[in-house]
Parts: C-alpha cells; sequence; structure tokens
C-alpha cells in the first residue's frame, strides 16, 4: 500500500493551498479531488479578490484579513492576478448613510481608498449609469481561479507533492480512533486504491459534511448557490461594487477578456448539479442593468452555479446565507469528536484561502511534530521567465497570443517556444476565442505537465480553450482530435471525450435565454448533434 | 466607434466573412477580417497589445460587412484598429499624403505640366521608390487645372442635385464631370457642383482617423444646408459614394447632432447609375440611343457593392443597342486606392487583382467598364486593356 503523511480531500483553491504550504515545510502530501481541480465553488466565483470593501461595515475582521490577503496574493501570485482596482459606486437609489458609513469603516480598516466625483468616475467607467453620485476606490482585483489552483499545485509538485484527479474517497480508515488510510476510487476506470497516511484533512467545501461523514463526524456546512452571469467582452475596466449593504447582482467583475456579475444567495441541500432557475437569472439581469445599463444588451456567454459552503455551527440558528459569516472555521477532531489525525477547514472565501491553507498547515505541522514554519506569503507561486524566451515567443506568435501564452504558462512557456521552433506548424491557433496553440495544446495534453488533464472538459481549466464566444464550437472538436493524434484517447475514446465535452459546453449556454448565444448555441448543435451525430449518452 | 458599440458581441465565429475576403484568398498568412475585427476587438478591450501590421492589409473593401449574417460591423473595427495602429515613419509620413488626396491635388494641379512632367520622371520615380516606399510599377494618374463646369439651371430644371465630384475627377479627370453634368443635363436635371473636398475613405483607409473625422465634419457643414432645402446629392465615384452613405455617421458617431445631419445627407445621397436606374424604373430615363457596337466587360467595384444597390451601371449600359456587355463578377481589383502604390503592397495588391485580369483576358472585351478610378487604373495596369467610366458610354451613346 502506498503511505504518506498527509492526505488532502478537495482540489479546491484551499486544498490546492494546503498541498503547496505542506510541500515547502517539506510534509509529504497527497491530494485527491473527485473531479478535476477547481470544480467546486473556486472555479464558480466571480474571481473577485477582495480588498475587503464588501466586508468594512458589517464585519471588520473578515474586512481586514482580506486586505491583508489580498496584498499577500498579488505579491506571490502576480500572474493570477489582474490587479485592476475596484471601485464602491454610489447609486442614487441607496441609502447615503451607507456611503458615509463605508468611507468610516474603511479609514478604520486602512483600506487606501479615494472618493471620485460623479465625473471622474464616469471618465474611469463611461459604462456606468450618468446619474450615479460618486465612488470610493479600492485594492479589489480579478484573480485567475484555474490559474491560482493550478500554480499551486504545481509549484507542489515540483516539490515533492502528489495530485490526483477523478479520486473520489470512499472511506477514511479509522484504527483506535485514529486515522489510518484512505480508499478511493478512480472515477475514469473504476480502480481502487488505498493509501496509508498520519492524517487527513478535509478541505472539500460544499462535500465537507459528506466527507465527514466517512470518519463518522458531523460538520455542518450550508451550501448557499449563487448564480452568475459571463458576458462576453469586458465592459468595465476595474471592479465595479454597488456601495451598499451586500445584496445579489451588485459586483461586476473584468475577468480577462470577459466580465462575470453576481450573484444570487438561495440555500440549496447540495451542492451537486446545480442550476440557475429563469427567474433567478430574470432577476440577476434586471440589477445588472440598474448596475451598468449596457449590460441589458450585452451579450451573455453562459451561466453557472456555485455553492458557497458556509459554516453553520449549531448555535447559528437559521440565519439567511448572507447574514451567516465569510468567515472560516479550523476544526480539529481531535479535540472536537476525539477523532486523531482528522481535520476539516470549512467556510472562508477565495481571497482568504492562503490563510485558511497556513492554519490548517500551522495544525497539521504541529501534530506531525514538524517545526517549520509557514512561507507562503513570501514564496512566489511560480519562477521568473527568462527574457530570451520571450522575445523569442513574440517573434514566432502575434502579439496578443504571445502575451496570453506568457501570463499563462510561465517558465513553460520555453517548452512551448522550443517545441514551436522545431515544427512551425505548433503556432497554429487552435481556439482563436482565446488564443490557444496547438503546441499549448500539445503540452496540456501531454506527460511533461505537472498537472495532468484527464478529460477533454479539463483543457480549458488549464488554457481557457473553448471558454470564448463559441463556446468551443470550433475548437472543441480540434482539441479532440489533437488527443487522439498525440495517442492520448482511442477514437472511440476520443469521440466519448468530444461527447462530454459538448454536453458540458452546452449545459452553461442552455441557460441563456436571450441575444446571440442562443444562435451560438443552435449553431454548435446543428453542428454537432445534427449533422455529425455527436449525442451524449445522457441525452443531450 | 462608438464606446457602447457592441457588435462585436454578434459574432458566432462562422467565418463568413473570411470566404469572402479578397485579401485572405491571394494571401494565406492574412489573418482575415474575423481575427483583425470582432475577435481582436475582444482582446483589445481587455487591454491585451494586439497591434499588428496586418492592419494595413485591410482593403477596405466591406466585403466582410455584406456577408455577415449577423450585423457585426467588421471593417468598422479593423478601421479603428488601423487608427490605432503604430507604423515606422517612412511609412507614417507616406501615409499622411495619401491620406490626404485633397491636399495633395490642390497643391499638384497648381501647374499640372510640371507636376505631372516630374511624375513621370524615371529618376524621381526611383527616388520615390526609394525614399518613400512609393512603387515604382505603376505610373501616377495625370493632374489637371480643376476646371470644373459651373453649369446654371437649364430650362428643363426639375429638381435641384448637387453633384459631389471627389478628388479623382476633381483633380485628375475633371472633363469627366463635365460628362456626368451633361448626363444628367439629357435627363432633365440641372445639377450644381458641390465644393466639398475629399470625402475621407483615403484618409480611413491610411489609418488617419482624425483627418477622416475632420473631412466628415467639413463634408456634413459644406452640404447640410442643400440637404435640408431639399437637395439631392450625386456621386460618380463608388467610394465617394459609399462614404457619404454610411461612413460619414459612423465617423461622426461621438456628436448625436452632426451624426443626424450626417444621416440626412445619407439619406438623400444617390449613386449616378442609382438615380438614372431609378428613372429608367420610373420610364424616365432619355432612352435616345443611337446603336452602338461596342464589346464591353463590367467591372463592380467594392464600393459600389457596399452600397448595396445591386449593379445599376450594368443594367443602364445593357439598354444601348448594339452594346454587348459581360459582368466580369471577378471579386476586387486588389488597388484599394492608394494601397496598391505603397511599395511593399504592390505585389500582393497584383495578387488580389490576378482573378480579374484573367477573367478580362478570358473575355477579351474591347473596354472596360467600372466607376471607380482606381479600379480602373489597376485593370489598365494589370490586364492592359483600356478601361473608362461607364457615364462616358453612356453619354456617348445619346443622339447627337
Amino acid at each position: 500500500m502506498e503511505s504518506t503523511q498527509v492526505v488532502i480531500i478537495g482540489g479546491g483553491a484551499t486544498g490546492a493551498g494546503i498541498l503547496w504550504d505542506l510541500s515547502l515545510r517539506g510534509i509529504k502530501a497527497v491530494l485527491l479531488e473527485q473531479k478535476d481541480l477547481a470544480n467546486g465553488a473556486t472555479g464558480r466565483c466571480h474571481g473577485l479578490l477582495h480588498s475587503g470593501g464588501r466586508y468594512v461595515v458589517k464585519d471588520i475582521e473578515a474586512a481586514r484579513e482580506c486586505l491583508a490577503e489580498n496584498q499577500f496574493v498579488k505579491k506571490i501570485a502576480p500572474h493570477c492576478v489582474h490587479d485592476v482596482g475596484g471601485l464602491f459606486v454610489q447609486y442614487p437609489q441607496d441609502d447615503p448613510a451607507f456611503f458615509r458609513q463605508w468611507e468610516e469603516a474603511a479609514r478604520t480598516v486602512g483600506l487606501a481608498s479615494q472618493h471620485l466625483s460623479a465625473e471622474e468616475t464616469l471618465d474611469l467607467e463611461p459604462h456606468l449609469p450618468k446619474n450615479i453620485l460618486g465612488a470610493f476606490t479600492c485594492p479589489d482585483a480579478h484573480v485567475d481561479v484555474f490559474q491560482l489552483a493550478q500554480s499551486n499545485i504545481e509549484s507542489a509538485v515540483s516539490r515533492g507533492g502528489a495530485f490526483r484527479t477523478y479520486s473520489e474517497v470512499t472511506a477514511i480508515g479509522i484504527t483506535d480512533g485514529r486515522v489510518r488510510s484512505v480508499s478511493y476510487r478512480d472515477t475514469r476506470n473504476g480502480d481502487e486504491f488505498q493509501i496509508g497516511c498520519d492524517m487527513v484533512i478535509n478541505a472539500s467545501g460544499g462535500w465537507a459534511q459528506k466527507v465527514a461523514s466517512l470518519a463518522g463526524v458531523d460538520v455542518p456546512v450550508r451550501c448557499d448557490k449563487g448564480s452568475l452571469l459571463i458576458f462576453n467582452h469586458n465592459l468595465v475596466s476595474r471592479v465595479v461594487n454597488r456601495c451598499r449593504k451586500p445584496g445579489d447582482a451588485d459586483i461586476l467583475v473584468p475577468a480577462g477578456p470577459v466580465c462575470v456579475l453576481g450573484t444570487s444567495s438561495i440555500t440549496v441541500p447540495t451542492p451537486d448539479g446545480l442550476t440557475a432557475d429563469p427567474d433567478e437569472i430574470q432577476h440577476l439581469l434586471g440589477l445588472g442593468a440598474e448596475l451598468i445599463p449596457v449590460l441589458a444588451e450585452a451579450r451573455v456567454l453562459r451561466i453557472f452555479s456555485g455553492a458557497r459552503p458556509l459554516y453553520v455551527p449549531k448555535s447559528a440558528g437559521a440565519a439567511g446565507g448572507r447574514e451567516i459569516s465569510r468567515g472560516f472555521a479550523l476544526l480539529d477532531h481531535e479535540t472536537l469528536d476525539h477523532v486523531k489525525g482528522f481535520v476539516s477547514i470549512v467556510g472562508g472565501k477565495l481571497t482568504t484561502y492562503r490563510l485558511m491553507a497556513e492554519v490548517t498547515a500551522n495544525l497539521v505541522a504541529a501534530k506531525l511534530g514538524v517545526n517549520e514554519p509557514c512561507r507562503t506569503t513570501e514564496t512566489p507561486l511560480r519562477q521568473t521567465i527568462d527574457e530570451t524566451v520571450l522575445s523569442r515567443a513574440r517573434k514566432l506568435l502575434p502579439a496578443q497570443a504571445a502575451s496570453i501564452a506568457e501570463r499563462r504558462l510561465g517558465p513553460n512557456l520555453a517548452r512551448i517556444v522550443a517545441a514551436i521552433e522545431r515544427r512551425p506548424e505548433l503556432a497554429e491557433i487552435i481556439c482563436e476565442c482565446e488564443q490557444v496553440t496547438l503546441a499549448e495544446l500539445e503540452f496540456v495534453l501531454g506527460d511533461e505537465t505537472l498537472v495532468p488533464i484527464r478529460a477533454l472538459t479539463d483543457v480549458g481549466r488549464r488554457t481557457r480553450l473553448g471558454f470564448g464566444p463559441c463556446q468551443g464550437t470550433f475548437c472543441g472538436y480540434k482539441a479532440m482530435l489533437a488527443g487522439y493524434r498525440s495517442h492520448r484517447w482511442s477514437a472511440a475514446e476520443a469521440s466519448t471525450e468530444f461527447e462530454h465535452y459538448l454536453d458540458a459546453r452546452w449545459k452553461g449556454q442552455s441557460f441563456v435565454s436571450h441575444g446571440k448565444q442562443v444562435e451560438q448555441l443552435y449553431l454548435s448543435h446543428d453542428l454537432f448533434g445534427v449533422t455529425y451525430n455527436f449525442h451524449d449518452q445522457n441525452g443531450q | 466607434m462608438r464606446q457602447d458599440d457592441v457588435s462585436l458581441d454578434n459574432c458566432l465565429k462562422c467565418s463568413d466573412c473570411n470566404t469572402v475576403c479578397p485579401m485572405l484568398a491571394a494571401h494565406p498568412g492574412y489573418p482575415g477580417p474575423k481575427h483583425l475585427g470582432p475577435e481582436l476587438e475582444r482582446l483589445r478591450r481587455e487591454g491585451l497589445p494586439c497591434d499588428s501590421e496586418w492592419l494595413e492589409y485591410c482593403l477596405g473593401c466591406h466585403r466582410c460587412d455584406l456577408a455577415c449574417p449577423n450585423q457585426v460591423n467588421v471593417s468598422e473595427l479593423i478601421a479603428a484598429a488601423k487608427a490605432r495602429h503604430r507604423k515606422p515613419f517612412i511609412r507614417q509620413v507616406r501615409d499622411f499624403w495619401f491620406a490626404r488626396p485633397g491636399l495633395l491635388g490642390k497643391i499638384l494641379s497648381v501647374a499640372p505640366a510640371v507636376t505631372n512632367a516630374v511624375l513621370a520622371a524615371g529618376a524621381a520615380r526611383f527616388g520615390m521608390s526609394r525614399i518613400m516606399r512609393i512603387t515604382s510599377e505603376r505610373s501616377f494618374p495625370p493632374y489637371a487645372k480643376p476646371d470644373l463646369p459651373s453649369p446654371q439651371a437649364s430650362l428643363r430644371a426639375s429638381e435641384r442635385l448637387l453633384f459631389f465630384p471627389g478628388c479623382a475627377i476633381r483633380y485628375n479627370q475633371p472633363e469627366l464631370a463635365k460628362t456626368v453634368v451633361a448626363l444628367l443635363q439629357r435627363n432633365g436635371f440641372a445639377p450644381e457642383i458641390s465644393t466639398a473636398g475629399c470625402c475621407g475613405v483615403p484618409a480611413l483607409a491610411n489609418g488617419d482617423g482624425q483627418e477622416a473625422r475632420r473631412r466628415a465634419r467639413s463634408n456634413v457643414e459644406a452640404m447640410d444646408q442643400a440637404v435640408e432645402n431639399g437637395a439631392t446629392i450625386v456621386t460618380a465615384c463608388p467610394s465617394c459614394g459609399h462614404m457619404l452613405k454610411s461612413g460619414l455617421a459612423e465617423l461622426l458617431e461621438d456628436d448625436p447632432e452632426l451624426e443626424k445631419r450626417a444621416k440626412r445627407i445619407a439619406r438623400h445621397t444617390y449613386d449616378l447609375a442609382e438615380l438614372l436606374m431609378a428613372q429608367s424604373d420610373a420610364g424616365k430615363l432619355n432612352t435616345k440611343f443611337r446603336k452602338t457596337d461596342l464589346q464591353l466587360a463590367y467591372h463592380a467595384p467594392c464600393h459600389q457593392l457596399s452600397q448595396g444597390i445591386g449593379r445599376p451601371w450594368y443594367h443602364l449600359l445593357r439598354q444601348i443597342p448594339g452594346v454587348q456587355i459581360e459582368d466580369l463578377d471577378a471579386g476586387c481589383c486588389g488597388m484599394s486606392g492608394t494601397f496598391g502604390f505603397k511599395e511593399e503592397k504592390y505585389p500582393v495588391s497584383m495578387a488580389v487583382g490576378q482573378r480579374l485580369f484573367e477573367r478580362i483576358h478570358e473575355a477579351a472585351p474591347k473596354m472596360v467598364a467600372s466607376e471607380c478610378a482606381t479600379c480602373r487604373m489597376q485593370i489598365e495596369h494589370g490586364a492592359k486593356v483600356q478601361a473608362i467610366h461607364p457615364a462616358e458610354v453612356l453619354l456617348q451613346a445619346y443622339e447627337r
């Protein structure tokens, strides 16, 4: 039986952050993820790196945490961050008392903020409604969640950490009140495995309760569904927040080429199979048009829902989603439930993922008797890129493709550049919307990457392939062929992969009820469903 | 381009625009209108560095706009990016002048004989080619005194009409203005000649957005009053026509008042053949043609097609007894105004025109009729056949 010191369950930002933190301390760890990385709440949020502005009025501690973490993440992972800044915009229909409270609270927390007149604000963001009263600036930013999770894992793996996707935990072995092993099943091929370990960390977000029950422990987590809309192109150049008591659809985040509007807040029984219903979407769109009027006519690419895993200690009662703390809790089940070697990290939010990883790793290191301090606040997640590689890339690729590849690939850009120099045909752009080259695709499909994919649907999380306006209509097929040609998949496997891929791409678009995306979806249905007879077994 | 233009959102990535792009057909390295237009615009709005020398290769033919089934302003997106594109110094200087045929025409037509002698001199052309990157493969159109007729209202005058001549007619072929005026008079109109300057197409094509907007503003101011008083504008150059009909309003989008006036001008602008064809449809065309034995081929300029009025000259010329006319239907000629004069673009300009040249050879006409001055230059240069404005054929066919 394989053995390690720590098994981490959950491949979101927190799990990935823990794997990196432990690896930096020299602790052997294996991360098990039931699907692909960032498949849960991490991959289904705004991607907003909070400055704390959203919480200053109501939860000053959460605001302080956010502000500190915001600065750490910008420092250690600049390649994952679009440091665009944010605005808290004063709308005439909102309570003016809140503006004053906000300004005061921001000062107390030490949030660097400046007040802008309506005119100055409209100069910066011409799409805002003309009747706004002004705005406060703040250091909000966008963080690429897939890059962030991937970078943590990549760095951890290069330091001896291990990472397995499509590995669903089926049992946690406990003998004499102590965790001894974890059993898991490879959901792609059905193989069963067991890993011996000294400790298990439950970082499974919305699934924390389910995972904890495998150890006979109850972890009360409430899943709070938030739905978000992705718009085809960037309509604002900085994060736009509505300066009011936090509510639905009051944040628009410029997220690379797209922008993301959200969210709703609805309690759901499980984080699996979430969908946005038409009323909810109309509600979000209506509020979105109050925020930025042009959203009413802009193209929606996809609508998706994630579940905030909120920690609800039994004393919290029946409060609703937004009243429950966004803070996190580290549960030591040795003291709480007499299960040695089992800890759960629950609640929290993307912005504080590193801090959550730090406190978890501190506890685990102490229990393992490892006396290494946390070094994640000062260790960059990625090495710098050789300047000569960059200039070679700029010669081989168009300006925007080179700039995107640099950001996405980091030091791995050297491999891509060398591959194109060897075989110039690899410079072909496979995904035109997101400028993914055949060379990058082959790298992701190959064996040299530290964060390998298993399914065609994983490719987008590594490269953004298929994330643009056509939603994979014209690149998914080419990606499947690349997988077949590189002998990763047989013809039959490649075909099945593509069917699953289409199904996943179609699902997110199917909630969009208006505008050009509906035509785009029909085009994809016509092309692949009707003309080429690709049908998912689930019957799309 | 309006800041809130969201037409890039309409792109379904179908590539219909790419299938009709003449540059893409001739030059496999060219990224095509889909990429340079809506695709890159999305990344430009993200703030990524997207500048590309390929922007200079857009011919501005508007065939992509016509082909798009989803109302994407493809060529407008490209033109806006072209206006922000950075060029090396020499090309900047050359394109500054190419963008201003009106100013150039004013200077060069002061002493046309001198101008023409210099422009034809081998040494001068060698120097221009080496220093200014202007090809010596082509001859320049000769310059003439802008001696335009200024007709008074004739006895049969029935409608007030303003003829917009454009730079090529004003400075290079002023006799064509006389032809147009005579043709209109033969059909009962009493045209006056507009004093408005360059339409702005060359400025836009050479990436000089500011100059294009200046031209648009000045032209609106020059013609607005006449149009308000009920005048109709007539063009005989398809590029001027295209600009007056759709370009002016686009260029003036930032000024709602001027944009409104530009739209009014657009509504009252007609291509000469469009106007005569409307007369013909109403049974009012003067058809006193004498039999004219002439074997002609007709080439439809891109900016004629982009006006969405079909091929009225082809249908008009067919009405002349004895005239045999073949519609060449062979795409873009590749000249694109000043594009074909650029040293580095000359080979690809000829490559684009290859299909047309071959079609002309197959058809073996006595002359090619085409209403665009630079199409005619390209046809004479590439196919070695005389090319004339169809108005000349029509006027000559009238009984004296």
